[in-house]
């Protein structure tokens, strides 16, 4: 089997266009929450959001098929140009892979169509309307651009799309089906018929996201992409490329259980499925990437998990308090965080803590980020409908 | 300015030109969806952009037969000269 390393790594996110903007901010503990600005209803309780700021379709399309992708695809797009052009590296098309995540698709794009056909009883719709709206043309759009011919797909499994994508392309590359995978998740959720979806769930904190913190009431929705270049580290390193991370291990499992109410046997599974494909002991990893959305649940959930995989827990942060919750792109927000966490010896904070809550046991890195060369972590992903992910990462 | 009432023709032209994003001087009569860049379904989205700009409906087989500029101003007007003839049913 072959060893994977990630080689490339591209982002649109709340705290900016592009890999570095992002991580500027992930090592200084800034936050790219703000007030909503993207839909606009007087009523709408949720005013919190971590937006795409400064994202402008016409820097990396034409006007043409800037007009013909949806938001998400868009950001797709460029997260995975900016991964292919940080990697170097080349390609027989056959030999390539791409895998995106999504849960929920263009919605932008088809709400707006829904609200011309019942506010405005609109008959004719653009054409191109289904292009827009179907979940895969992320993978569509990134194989045609980049004459990628192997596997391409889209997986969704809601808020572990991503991981999961990333963890089949790694398979991939690992089983020597190709040689490259461009792998991540994208997501713009931000919609009026999403927000008010997830109003009625009240999980969406009036404030911010505290992951982990007392008084922390719920997550923050946030939009954006990643995408990772992954390749045959033996191929990267002929070529001399410079690799991130190793990508080492991938872990999943299913709560079997509820909708919405998280599990702890769920997340174990999936964590000592992922170290144990990695071959790796819980004692050698010294970072994990909580899923840590900010409600009660998932945190102290969480936390309960991470304490029975490992007998002495190594830091957990979680950066949903930075990228927001960006659902289908969170998994694959978090793996680059990860993977430059590994690359850049400093590990992100989770922001917006107040206070250690007991029932979250954990050292949550509050605040600061931290200089410490990680030599392995972990990333997670657990998903609504309870479907698991975990990725496992090596210096 | 001075505003002109437009002929169907130029704005079968100019309806043309902004969906391929291209200059309208180059969408002449003789040109072909093809030599001015359309794929089939840069067509498809044509014929959306013509029945919006006109309030017409254009039917699938003669769709199939708008391969030229000229082709198109002739189905389009003949389409609204047909709905000026027999207004809807009110």
């Amino acid at each position: 089997m072959r060893r994977v390393g990630i080689t490339g790594i591209g982002v649109v996110s709340a705290l900016g266009t592009g890999r570095e903007a992002f991580w500027q901010a992930l090592a200084e503990g800034r936050s790219g929450i703000g007030l909503l600005t993207a839909v606009q209803a007087p009523d709408l309780q949720i005013t919190q959001a971590a937006e795409v700021r400064d994202f402008d379709p016409l820097a990396y399309f034409d006007r043409k098929t800037a007009e013909q992708l949806d938001r998400s695809v868009q950001f797709a797009g460029a997260a995975a140009a900016e991964a292919l052009a940080d990697s170097g590296v080349t390609y027989e098309p056959h030999r390539a892979a791409v895998i995106t995540g999504c849960s929920v698709g263009g919605k932008v794009a088809e709400e707006e169509t829904y609200r011309q056909l019942y506010a405005e009883g609109r008959t004719r719709f653009d054409p191109i309307t289904i292009v827009r709206v179907m979940a895969n043309a992320s993978a569509s759009w990134i194989s045609m651009k980049h004459a990628i011919t192997g596997p391409a797909y889209t997986i969704s499994s809601a808020c572990s799309s991503a991981t999961h994508a990333i963890g089949q392309a790694f398979w991939m590359v690992r089983l020597g089906l190709v040689d490259v995978a461009l792998a991540g998740g994208t997501e713009a959720p931000l919609t009026l018929g999403m927000l008010r979806a997830w109003e009625a769930l009240r999980v969406i904190a009036p404030d911010t996201c505290r992951p982990f913190s007392l008084g922390r009431r719920g997550t923050i929705l946030g939009e954006g992409a990643a995408i990772l270049a992954l390749e045959n580290l033996e191929r990267a390193a002929a070529r001399g490329a410079r690799v991130y991370a190793e990508l080492a291990g991938f872990g999943m499992s299913a709560d079997a259980d509820h909708f919405t109410m998280p599990s702890v046997d769920g997340p174990v599974r999936a964590m000592r499925a992922a170290l144990e494909d990695a071959q790796i002991a819980a004692e050698q990893i010294s970072y994990i990437n909580a899923h840590g959305t900010g409600t009660q649940a998932n945190d102290k959930t969480e936390a309960q998990a991470i304490r029975r995989v490992f007998a002495n827990p190594p830091p957990a942060s979680s950066t949903k308090s930075m990228h927001g919750h960006a659902l289908g792109a969170s998994g694959a927000l978090e793996a680059a965080a990860t993977a430059l966490a590994l690359s850049r010896g400093l590990l992100p904070p989770t922001a917006n803590f107040t206070a250690p809550d007991p029932g979250c046991d954990l050292d949550v890195i509050p605040n600061q980020p931290r200089a410490f060369q990680v030599e392995a972590a972990m990333s997670n992903s657990f998903a609504f409908g309870g479907l698991n992910a975990t990725l496992v990462f090596r210096r | 300015m001075l505003v002109m009432p437009e002929t169907t023709a130029a704005r079968v032209a100019s309806t043309i030109a902004k969906a391929q994003h291209i200059d309208v001087v180059t969408v002449t009569a003789e040109k072909t969806l093809a030599e001015l860049g359309f794929d089939s379904l840069d067509g498809l989205r044509l014929i959306f952009e013509l029945e919006e700009e006109f309030d017409i409906v254009i039917p699938d087989d003669q769709a199939k037969s708008y391969t030229t500029v000229g082709r198109i101003i002739e189905g389009v007007t003949m389409l609204l000269e047909r709905k000026t003839a027999a207004p809807a049913d009110t």
